[in-house]
């Protein structure tokens, strides 16, 4: 695929994610404000132009993930460019706002915190994050990100943990778009009072959604159940899902 | 640009506005990360000469100003509608994640002067003021309303007593009275009950007022820090403003007081502002 292409399915990836609102396990890729959106391309196409030289693949998901293969060593990893606190630590201000209303942070700006990620697909891999400048993307930083990548990689011995991506639409994927439809269509559609039922349950073991039904299989036998949905909710699942994780009914 | 001067950060309350609209907790902000930069100081000023003009609590705004950060996903997220909740003395913002219609997220209160970094500054209260002709105009709007509420007092207190009696026998006695003069006590006491509503209206009345009076002659609203010098012992009295009321034409500003280093005490002072009657 050409870098033009990679751009547009980024572009157009992007009015799906808003279900990542809803996700349990929220899908990785560009997250920006409208006005820097723009922006944000012109840097990701530096970035595919950079990769593509190094021979890498470049996939980018239903969801806008992008998924960048470096052939040579044949591991994966995803990028995300976004906004992020360079907060220290976010766990000991919550610890402090248990007993304050609010705390006072010496001078800081928060806006001034763009970044780029990225996380190699094994398990229990984290994402390593570097402050950036959409407006102005050197060469150099991307060059370190991307020695930093092939140094962990190499010590990665085998092809373990590569399908630790979760396929689409994932059991998470499902339930962010019945959560989503129900906020979005409103108390008249079935999805509504599918997704309050669903907010109570502890475990769900598997769910799929055909044509006219979604299928909920809980912890036990007693736990199954069908909800049959119309023609609105058909249609926003068309939007939200890919086109073939409802019509055949597919096993997580 | 606007220079950031520092950064507050609150904590997030889920707002039950409708129980039926719950989404799943993981779709909250967990923080709400707040730059207090010159634009929105001067949001909160102007918000604050409308509550005064128009005689409201608080006003709501929308804006752009706070980010929300979401723990679950290490960022700030931008699809959300927030609102700028503007009082007297606080400020506070909710927002809604985009399919929802209401707000379904707030912060916890942050008093307005704590908002600069430094101490806020003590303004001082000049009675010289008072003779500019809009301050006359409102004092003796206040005046009136005063002595109307003073004539109201009088009366309520007159007709207590009988009042008073008129409610003991109803309270002791099962069969009416004799019809007529059963309707009149009952009218009686009826008056007595409008003539309490009455007196609570003009005092809300006179704190709407006596808040414009301090607000556009000496510049002070809720929550600053005043000083004032009184006429007659000349020690200066220092204390965060926190409420005032209008009692006999003396018009009394109550708050926690200042200590000497520059701290709010614990005490509650009073600073009294005699609203002289003009002929």
């Amino acid at each position: 695929m050409n870098i033009q292409k990679l751009i547009s399915a980024v572009r157009q990836a992007r009015k799906r994610r808003k279900i990542n609102d809803f996700h349990e396990t929220p899908r990785s890729g560009i997250d920006v404000s409208d006005d820097e959106f723009n922006v944000t391309l012109v840097m990701l196409k530096t970035l595919f132009k950079y990769f593509k030289a190094q021979s890498c693949l470049i996939h980018i998901s239903f969801y806008g993930e992008i998924i960048i293969t470096l052939t040579e060593m044949g591991h994966s990893f995803e990028l995300s460019i976004t906004n992020r606190p360079h907060f220290l630590n976010i766990d000991e201000y919550l610890e402090q706002l248990k007993t304050a209303a609010y705390i006072r942070l010496p001078s800081h700006n928060p806006h001034n915190s763009m970044t780029l990620s990225v996380k190699t697909i094994r398990p229990k891999a984290i994402w390593k994050h570097y402050s950036i400048d959409i407006n102005n993307t050197e060469n150099t930083l991307i060059e370190q990100v991307f020695n930093d990548l092939k140094t962990k990689m190499n010590s990665y011995s085998n092809q373990e943990g590569e399908s630790s991506y979760a396929v689409i639409p994932s059991k998470n994927d499902l339930l962010a778009a019945i959560h989503f439809g129900g906020a979005f269509l409103g108390t008249s559609s079935m999805l509504y009072h599918l997704s309050k039922l669903l907010t109570n349950r502890i475990y769900i073991r598997e769910i799929s959604i055909a044509e006219h039904v979604i299928s909920i299989d809980g912890s036990n036998y007693a736990d199954k159940s069908e909800h049959w949905f119309g023609k609105r909710e058909a249609k926003f699942f068309t939007q939200y899902l890919p086109s073939n994780s409802f019509k055949q009914s597919l096993n997580l | 640009m606007v220079v950031v001067n520092h950064t507050i950060i609150l904590g997030v309350h889920e707002l039950y506005i409708d129980k039926a609209l719950l989404p799943p907790r993981y779709a909250l902000p967990t923080l709400c990360v707040l730059s207090i930069n010159s634009h929105l100081i001067t949001i909160i000023e102007n918000a604050k000469a409308l509550l005064i003009d128009n005689e409201l609590s608080d006003v709501t705004i929308q804006t752009a100003i706070p980010l929300w950060y979401f723990q679950l996903t290490n960022r700030y997220h931008y699809d959300i509608k927030t609102f700028a909740h503007i009082g007297h003395d606080f400020i506070r913002f909710s927002g809604i994640l985009r399919p929802y219609k209401e707000p379904h997220f707030i912060t916890p209160k942050i008093p307005i002067n704590s908002l600069h970094h430094a101490p806020p500054t003590i303004k001082q209260i000049d009675l010289a003021q008072l003779s500019i002709p809009f301050a006359r105009s409102l004092v003796k709007e206040i005046n009136n309303l005063n002595d109307q509420y003073s004539r109201l007092d009088e009366l309520y207190w007159s007709i207590d007593p009988v009042v008073e009696e008129i409610r003991k026998l109803d309270e002791s006695t099962e069969q009416s009275l004799s019809l007529e003069s059963d309707s009149a006590l009952e009218s009686l006491n009826k008056q007595s009950n409008e003539l309490d509503e009455q007196k609570v209206a003009i005092n809300t009345q006179l704190e709407i007022l006596s808040m414009r009076l301090l607000f556009k002659v000496f510049g002070i609203s809720k929550g600053d820090w005043v000083s004032f010098i009184p006429r007659v012992d000349h020690s200066p009295q220092r204390l965060q403003f926190e409420y005032c009321e209008v009692f006999e034409n003396v018009l009394t500003i109550t708050g926690s007081g200042i200590t000497q280093n520059g701290k709010l005490g614990k005490r509650q002072q009073h600073i009294s502002i005699e609203l002289v009657r003009l002929s």
